[in-house]
């Protein structure tokens, strides 16, 4: 019993022969290489893919989220509170906090000693910025330029994610809170 | 035997018993904050408020006696809504910071917030402020504002414990815990009141801010603190939420001991000294064979081993109480039918230890005494009895008295010594291994291994069993 | 005696480095085309940095070829625990040996006089001559048959004996595929041999470099469309490449009946894969592209329709014959690259079904129509 698929195509007896079919098939794939290739030959690129890392794209999405940073409260010390909500939600597990506690701030007695995030494994999600109870990491748009040889040096240190200073803005707009509310409840 | 319903489901309880206790031992979940099965009933926290068929309001199940022909409903509407309420009230003055909050994960506030809870708060007071971080001992710190005022370890201080450190004081919306006393609480069992806590109140100072609960899992084993063997969880680092960049050393940590409720042999408690056991087993190790006080490989040393061993007239052997039955069993039918064989217990009590109480705490602080003295006797070591060569199990031990005999010894820690033992070598805790204690009373406990050795490292079983080959 | 040696000492030098040179660009070719074809960049990270200096030489991606097979045979050779160990050593050379023989039928030129090349060459070689072909067999076409037949058993033994189920269905596969195709494959070469008259490959060369019609070179592909269609199909299932690589599918099979192989003995296979790609577009070169024929290039020198001729010395019409084989066999296997880059793999049932009820049917028709055309022009 033959069975039907859902998909099954429909072939006239053009496309039945099949080696004409096959014949324009190649004529397609032939054509785009000799088009390519009169580009390599003539000095042009003929490809689409950029030699990463040393050509970096120039037209990353304004949507783009490429780097985390950590905040800052006024007086300078670190936002983050070290919930660890943001290395639970992780799906690629790459962020790593060590905590320490500090009863002389009674508003703050948790923060984070060492805040690692392995871009080894980030997968760039978000999750971690949807995550966060406190607004302290962000991410923003920047093109991460990370490939290296040596895959300890794709550990971003507390430090690092504290002090870069990234070209464009982190700061979230967050929309009124009002706008925001008459969204969910209109 | 008593029969009522429980949300249409006829259930058979006990004389005397609640209709909370009822509903648990038949797996009907309704929610309690105060109840504890092993202290009294306060009924202080009213989130196990139930429905009677017949009474105009609605009761605590917690001191509700179950009576023939009852009706209970535990999810009706007006039950979920007076659990609402209630849940409205216990977190009025809650600071809400689960974010920072140890007990997170195994709190049952949280749990019980998802559940009844409102999104937010409708209070327009602000919160209260209460004192936080407050040294209720060394070991315990309370953060009052997180506090219910559930009165478990208040009950428990006074019912368990017996040592009656613990109250609450001044009225009303400023009540909070307090220690009666004026210096620091030193009650042997305190740990115990921060697994009780039903909240974040109670903090252990040795775990604070170490690791969010959920990666941790509990692994059973047994307490070596002394003869009881008591049951603990101890709290290792769930695989999947290894570290790699904080440091591998912190997979192999034990991040806390709690207890594992054993109804035969400790209830739901064990003393302090039992949640100091990740303390007790992180003591410097002795991780390299030796002999003679020079490095060697596990095959020269256990070789050497069996020289001395064939060469001796009249060898002995000192066994550990820290073994367990497995490995007394290879002894035994290895070597024990070609040595004199002594019993010894490794550890004595220290200065300012508890040494017995009728608690749990028992005075040898060993825990497999029995089952040494059970298949070896309880010959104790004397230095006159003229041995060439000794073996030596077990930790804790001074080479003095051995006089000039032979030292073959089988440690897991390192303690400084005033001549080098002939053949040392290293073998494994009580974490890294399986078996069974048989404590005071001859119950058989059994523990699993936590984290694998370290790799030269052996198992006594194993080197008993190339020694007598 | 002694120059009979000397020569085919230096055809068989030329044979194995024509193929294992070719196969190695070929690995090459695969890549750059494959990625030029898809937008594509290719391979280009590896270079050879000149000593001394910071001048870094990527030669487009050449050397990933060379990189690759100090790789392959650097790496470590895990072999699985249960395996037939002789079957399992025996498997990759099984595969790779019979198609270098394959090759040494084909003539890849005319007819060398070594004493007409040099005149210092002379008084060594004197009038000899000999075709440019490292063993002149009546049979070509039967060797080159039964040589690929024997390739089967590579497979087979390696499937089997990794002892691994991917392996063993990967073996099967190739096998049953194998075996149909060449039902096929067989029919349309004796199409060839009807209308050749020759089990030999050179007499064939030689046949095609007539002309047709007065103009057209009296190439097989002329003579034969349907026949260069068919072999061409069943060749590329031979080599079990793409559209026909069934036997080691990698979303199926992993990489099918050499899964369980590593280092160097996978880089047989692979490398067998790659020396087949140069055997077939060599045969196809040879049977059905006039070989090492340029249009009106003779023995002598250029002789156009027209009547207007081009006297070239030996060594210069040896030297076009060779090269125009070389470049032959170079673009029939970036046909053959681009035909496994454009078409998608069949499904195992369309395999066999085309295999026997399409091509088989076909081939016979077509030898058919050869035998009776045979008949009625003699």
């Amino acid at each position: 019993m033959k069975k039907d698929y859902w998909n099954k195509p429909e072939m006239g007896l053009w496309e039945r022969l099949y080696i004409f079919e096959v014949v324009r098939g190649l004529c397609i794939t032939g054509g785009v290489f000799f088009g390519n290739m009169w580009k390599w030959l003539t000095f042009r690129k003929g490809a689409l893919t950029a030699y990463y890392p040393e050509e970096i794209r120039s037209d990353y999405s304004p949507n783009n989220r490429g780097r985390h940073v950590l905040t800052r409260r006024e007086n300078g010390e670190v936002q983050c509170v070290s919930c660890n909500m943001c290395a639970t939600v992780c799906p690629a597990y790459a962020i790593e906090i060590l905590s320490t506690a500090n009863f002389d701030d009674h508003f703050h007695p948790k923060a984070p000693e060492r805040f690692e995030i392995d871009y080894s494994r980030c997968i760039f999600c978000g999750f971690c910025v949807e995550a966060c109870p406190e607004d302290a990491i962000r991410m923003v748009k920047e093109v991460p330029d990370f490939p290296t040889y040596d895959r300890n040096n794709l550990w971003a240190t507390q430090d690092l994610l504290m002090n870069w200073r990234p070209t464009c803005n982190p700061a979230k707009i967050y929309p009124a809170a009002q706008k925001a509310l008459e969204e969910v409840h209109p | 035997m008593i029969e009522l319903k429980i949300d249409n489901r006829t259930v058979e309880a006990n004389e005397g018993e609640t209709v909370l206790q009822a509903a648990l031992r038949h797996g009907i979940e309704i929610p309690h904050f105060c109840y504890h099965p092993c202290l009294s009933i306060a009924g202080n926290c009213r989130i196990c408020l139930v429905k009677v068929t017949g009474r105009p309001k609605l009761m605590p199940s917690c001191n509700l006696a179950v009576t023939p022909g009852m009706e209970i409903e535990t999810d009706s509407d007006d039950v979920i809504a007076a659990r609402q309420a209630v849940m409205q009230f216990i977190t009025l003055n809650h600071p809400g910071e689960c974010g920072i909050c140890d007990k997170a994960g195994e709190c049952r506030l949280q749990d019980y917030h998802v559940r009844y809870g409102e999104p937010e708060s409708i209070s327009l007071e602000p919160k209260n402020k209460k004192p936080k971080f407050y040294d209720i001992s060394p070991r315990i710190l309370l953060d009052s504002e997180r506090c219910i005022l559930c009165s478990r370890c208040v009950r428990f201080t006074k019912e368990v414990s017996g040592s009656h450190q613990l109250g609450i004081v001044e009225r009303g919306n400023h009540s909070r815990l307090e220690r009666l006393e004026s210096q620091p609480m030193d009650d042997p069992y305190s740990d115990n009141i921060i697994g009780l806590c039903p909240v974040g109140a109670l903090l252990s100072r040795d775990f604070l801010y170490q690791s969010r609960v959920w990666y941790l899992e509990p692994i059973r084993s047994v307490c070596t603190g002394c003869s009881r063997c008591c049951s603990v969880k101890v709290w290792r680092r769930n695989r999947h939420w290894h570290l790699r960049s904080l440091g591998e050393e912190m997979n192999r940590k034990v991040y806390r001991v709690t207890p594992q409720e054993n109804r035969e042999i400790n209830g739901p408690w064990i003393c302090n000294k039992g949640f100091d056991l990740h303390k007790f087993m992180g003591r410097k190790r002795l991780l390299q064979p030796m002999i003679g006080g020079s490095v060697a490989t596990v095959d020269e040393a256990l070789s050497e081993a069996k020289k001395l061993l064939a060469a001796a007239k009249s060898p002995a052997a000192l066994v550990s109480a820290h073994a367990s039955n497995e490995e007394l069993a290879a002894f035994k039918e290895t070597l024990g039918s070609r040595m004199t064989v002594y019993s010894r217990e490794d550890y004595k009590a220290e200065e300012g230890e508890v040494v017995e109480d009728n608690i749990l705490i028992r005075e040898n602080k060993n825990p497999n005494s029995h089952g040494v003295h059970a298949m070896f006797g309880d010959l104790p070591w004397s230095v006159d009895s003229g041995h060439d060569l000794v073996l030596v199990w077990g930790d804790n031990v001074d080479y003095t008295p051995m006089g000039n005999a032979k030292v073959i010894h089988l440690a897991s820690f390192e303690m400084p010594q005033e001549r080098h033992a002939d053949v040392l070598i290293p073998i494994s805790t009580t974490f890294e291994r399986s078996g069974s204690f048989t404590n005071f009373e001859g119950k058989v406990n059994r523990f699993t291994k936590v984290f694998d050795k370290p790799g030269l490292v052996q198992q006594a079983g194993d080197v008993f069993g190339r020694l007598g080959a | 005696m002694i120059q009979d040696l000397v020569v085919y000492l230096a055809y068989m030098g030329y044979a194995i480095g024509f193929m294992l040179g070719i196969a190695t660009l070929f690995t090459w070719v695969e890549r750059k085309q494959s990625a030029i074809m898809a937008d594509r960049i290719g391979a280009n990270r590896c270079y050879i940095r000149i000593p001394f200096t910071n001048v870094k030489l990527v030669a487009w991606g050449l050397f990933h070829g060379i990189a690759d097979g100090a790789k392959m045979l650097l790496k470590e050779n895990f072999t699985p625990l249960t395996y037939d160990r002789f079957c399992f050593n025996l498997a990759p050379f099984l595969a790779a040996a019979p198609v270098l023989l394959v090759f040494s039928v084909i003539p890849f030129g005319g007819t060398l006089t070594p004493g007409q090349l040099l005149p210092q060459l002379h008084d060594f070689f004197g009038d000899r001559s000999y075709a440019m072909q490292v063993a002149s067999l009546d049979a070509g076409i039967l060797v080159v048959l039964s040589f690929s037949g024997i390739g089967i058993l590579g497979t087979m033994l390696a499937g089997w004996s990794s002892n691994n189920k991917f392996s063993m269905l990967g073996a099967a596969r190739a096998a049953s595929q194998m075996i149909s195709y060449e039902v096929s494959m067989g029919l349309a070469l004796i199409s060839l041999v009807v209308t050749y008259g020759t089990l030999d490959l050179n007499t064939m060369v030689q046949w095609q470099s007539g002309l047709l019609f007065g103009a057209l070179p009296a190439w097989g592909i002329f003579t034969q469309p349907l026949a260069f269609i068919l072999f061409l199909t069943a060749a590329i299932a031979e080599n079990k490449r793409v559209p026909f690589d069934l036997p080691e599918c990698e979303s199926e099979l992993v990489a099918g009946y050499f899964t369980e192989y590593s280092a160097m003995k996978m880089g047989l296979f692979m490398l067998s894969e790659f020396i087949e790609i140069v055997v077939v577009s060599a045969l196809l070169v040879t049977m059905f592209l006039g070989g090492y024929n340029l249009p009106y290039l003779t023995d002598s020198g250029f002789i156009f329709p027209a009547g207007a001729t081009w006297a070239l010395p030996h060594l210069a019409v040896v030297l076009l014959q060779v090269g125009t084989f070389l470049v032959k066999v170079v673009l029939a296997g970036c046909f053959q690259i681009l035909i496994r880059w454009s078409l998608p793999r069949f499904r195992y049932d369309q395999l066999m079904n085309f295999g026997w009820k399409f091509l088989m049917p076909l081939a016979a028709l077509n030898l058919v129509v050869t035998a009776c055309v045979r008949w009625w022009t003699i």
